[in-house]
């Protein structure tokens, strides 16, 4: 069930064993039929990206199955970001390929990225936009008439609390209340793959509520898939259904957060994560 | 998707929310209205100036105009070029062909609307004023000293740019209401003067300029052919481990964007104005026909004849206009990795000032002065504007780098020596803008032999035009 990835660990004071969970292959088999060739909902194989002199990925490989929701997790500068930027199409890897749903990002972009929804790590967004034109422009981008979605965004606005606010400048809200904004553009245009980078930075905990009951609601019932970054360790072992840890810009664990504290031989998950780094590897 | 879907949007951003959702818009809008009236007006009257008057002189009120003009679209800078843009668009799927479409739609529109002003201004002096331009000049002065105060506002009393566009909006719209109240009354119009002087101080696109340009429409057309992915006009990311929340940081050191935006603001936006002001000064010249002269038909044949060379002239003389503005922006985009947030937003409003300033040479050259004094005139405007610039950035800076806003991104190891990073980013800058200012003024100075040749042929063409001018009986 499990390769043993030792050899991807330095050698260290404690010894970590480190496992990579290859059960997907038994999952691939059980896969709706047509959803596409490959069974993934993200493929990402042998990626690499390079800043200048700074290898910043090296060779990460990530598959995400619908239904799930993939916590992404790493020190600062391990690669995070520059991943999922890569898989929102925002940035082109050195080497490496990236299929959403089996489409190739690279050849197919623009029906692939119609099939993801992206909150960025920093709230980029028109400021002088109102919450609602913005997220009126986030469907219209997708080719989605606004009637037909009115409703939906109606209800993630009061589910968020943003209902006294959608006719406010978004240059006026707060850092929590853009992050829910961008939450909402990201839900309305209905993704079948949720690239979330560190989403829930600033939302109040009604709001961090809010969010992971719809990206809940969303993997269960539309069977899309999320791979979300965070620090928050506690959210990611209650939110995410598997980890990926990410360290110098390689993938040193993957599987389920019982999984990974089992492997560092710790009680919870951030002892686990501060074992995995501190050990070395990557 | 539609390249008007994305342009409406980013149209609402820029231009839509800002005049007419904000108190400040309603009153910059209605000043736009009432100065347009005003200078209108005043240009159809014949009656001399009283010292009252003079104070409300639709020439002071046209360079006020122009100087909020310029206030206002630095305040409120296009969209476009800017890193975030990026980010907010193209993870949707979104083509280069409809974003580059959007840009050109979108820049035109806020130029557009921005410079009417300064189209007006143009064509009403194009008529010929030449104290007016010592107007447009204190104007200028105004509008660096409101700059300088915005940034000392907005940092030392927390002061909002929306309360600083509404505050200054009021001050304006109580002047141009002060002015149609007590009257605007200009001396009489003298359309040919400036028409004669325009020929001969055409300069002509210099090397830079031109190449730049070329290279700007070349870009152009890769993007609208969209023969580019979005990947060929990301901006680059580049890693900032030492910084909190790491990740990586984009910056935008995309060359054909650059070469772009460049085109975007050294090619189409004065080519604009000039053809809205030709359009007001052809306009100008047959409603003269019509409503004032008595002179006969060929007047209006001249006239509007003259507005088209105006027109032409325009087109060539707006290039060495853009080219100052454009090397700052140019500057701009490919430093403004390098820049913290507040430095790069000058610098790229700063770019904008420069444009207006060019505006005043102009008009000066429009207006007949001396070559000697043009010669001077523009020498110190290339050192004083390059003073200027560098205490406007430097001073920002020093406020910025009390708060810690100033800083070299990606920099690890710089973060214990913030006065560093506030020489390297002032000094950054001020390179910029002495390249950007410096260089385009004193090269169209001295090294262009057109626009020489122009200056000296000045006093040849003044004496042509008063020959011209005394003979239709109009005041030289």
């Amino acid at each position: 069930m499990y390769i043993l990835a030792a050899a991807l660990v330095k050698p260290s004071p404690t010894p970590v064993h480190i496992y990579i969970n290859t059960s997907i292959d038994a999952w691939v088999s059980a896969r709706k039929p047509g959803l596409n060739s490959s069974g993934y909902a993200l493929e990402a194989v042998g990626l690499v990206k390079s800043y200048g002199d700074v290898l910043a990925l090296r060779g990460l490989t990530l598959r995400v199955r619908p239904g799930e929701i993939y916590g992404l997790i790493g020190p600062n500068g391990a690669g995070k970001t520059t991943t999922l930027k890569i898989v929102a199409g925002l940035l082109r890897p050195d080497a490496g390929s990236v299929r959403i749903y089996g489409i190739d990002l690279m050849a197919r972009r623009y029906e692939a990225l119609r099939l993801i929804g992206y909150v960025p790590e920093n709230p980029y967004v028109f400021r002088n936009l109102t919450v609602t034109q913005f997220i009126r422009m986030a469907a219209a981008l997708r080719g989605i008439n606004w009637h037909d979605v009115r409703g939906e965004a109606e209800r993630l606005l009061e589910v968020f609390g943003l209902q006294r606010k959608k006719d406010v400048e978004l240059k006026k809200l707060s850092r929590g209340m853009l992050q829910k904004t961008l939450a909402i553009a990201c839900f309305i245009v209905n993704p079948k793959l949720m690239v979330m980078d560190e989403p829930m930075a600033g939302m109040d905990p009604e709001a961090q509520h809010a969010f992971k009951e719809e990206v809940r609601r969303m993997t269960r019932e539309e069977e899309a898939a999320a791979v979300v970054s965070s620090h928050i360790l506690d959210m990611v072992e209650r939110f995410c259904t598997r980890v990926g840890l990410i360290k110098n810009g390689r993938l040193i664990f993957e599987g389920s957060v019982e999984e990974l504290k089992e492997a560092a031989a710790a009680g919870t998950l951030e002892d686990a994560f501060l074992r995995l780094i501190r050990g070395g590897g990557g | 998707m539609s390249w008007r879907t994305l342009t409406r949007y980013v149209l609402l951003n820029d231009v839509v929310n800002p005049l007419f959702r904000t108190t400040s818009g309603y009153l910059l809008v209605a000043s736009l209205i009432l100065a347009t009236i005003a200078m209108l007006a005043g240009g159809f009257s014949h009656e001399p100036l009283t010292p009252l008057h003079r104070l409300f002189d639709p020439w002071l009120l046209a360079s006020a105009m122009t100087a909020i003009g310029g206030l206002v679209v630095m305040l409120i800078p296009p969209y476009s070029a800017r890193p975030a843009t990026y980010e907010v668009i193209f993870h949707h799927p979104v083509t280069v062909r409809s974003y580059a479409a959007s840009l050109i739609t979108s820049n035109v529109a806020v130029l557009t609307l921005f410079n009417i002003p300064a189209a007006v201004l143009i064509s009403m002096l194009a008529l010929g004023s030449p104290p007016a331009a010592l107007g447009i000049i204190n104007a200028i002065v105004a509008l660096i000293v409101f700059t300088l105060l915005a940034a000392f506002l907005k940092r030392a009393a927390g002061a909002s740019a929306d309360t600083l566009l509404r505050t200054i909006g009021g001050v304006v719209a109580a002047y141009t209401a002060a002015s149609i109240v007590l009257g605007a009354p200009n001396p009489a119009a003298w359309p040919l003067l400036p028409y004669a002087y325009s020929i001969t101080a055409a300069p002509g696109p210099w090397l830079l300029v031109g190449a730049a340009e070329t290279c700007g429409m070349i870009a152009l057309i890769l993007l609208v052919s969209g023969r580019l992915s979005p990947y060929d006009i990301a901006p680059m990311a580049s890693p900032a481990p030492a910084r909190a929340g790491g990740g990586s940081r984009l910056s935008f050191r995309s060359p054909r964007l650059v070469l772009y935006s460049f085109f975007t603001y050294s090619l189409v936006g004065p080519r604009v104005v000039a053809l809205v002001a030709a359009s007001c000064v052809a306009a100008y010249a047959a409603a003269h026909y019509l409503l004032v002269s008595s002179s006969g038909g060929w007047l209006l044949a001249v006239s509007i004849a003259g507005a088209l060379l105006y027109y032409v002239l325009m087109i060539f003389v707006s290039s060495d206009v853009a080219s100052a503005a454009g090397s700052i922006w140019f500057f701009r985009v490919y430093l403004a990795g390098r820049l913290t947030p507040l430095v790069d937003a000058l610098a790229s409003r700063y770019a904008l000032a420069v444009f207006y300033c060019c505006l005043v040479n102009l008009c000066l050259l429009l207006g007949g002065v001396p070559a000697g004094a043009l010669l001077l005139y523009m020498f110190c405007s290339a050192v004083y504007s390059l003073l200027a610039g560098y205490i406007i950035v430097v001073a920002a800076c020093h406020i910025a780098s009390k708060e810690g806003d100033v800083g070299v991104r990606g920099g690890a190891g710089m973060e214990g020596a913030p006065y560093i990073r506030f020489w390297l980013d002032g000094l950054v800058v001020a390179a910029a803008l002495g390249m950007g200012l410096g260089v385009p003024f004193l090269a169209s100075a001295l090294a262009n032999p057109l626009w020489l040749g122009g200056v000296a042929a000045l006093p040849v063409a003044r004496w042509l035009a008063e020959k011209v001018s005394s003979s239709f009986d109009v005041l030289v």
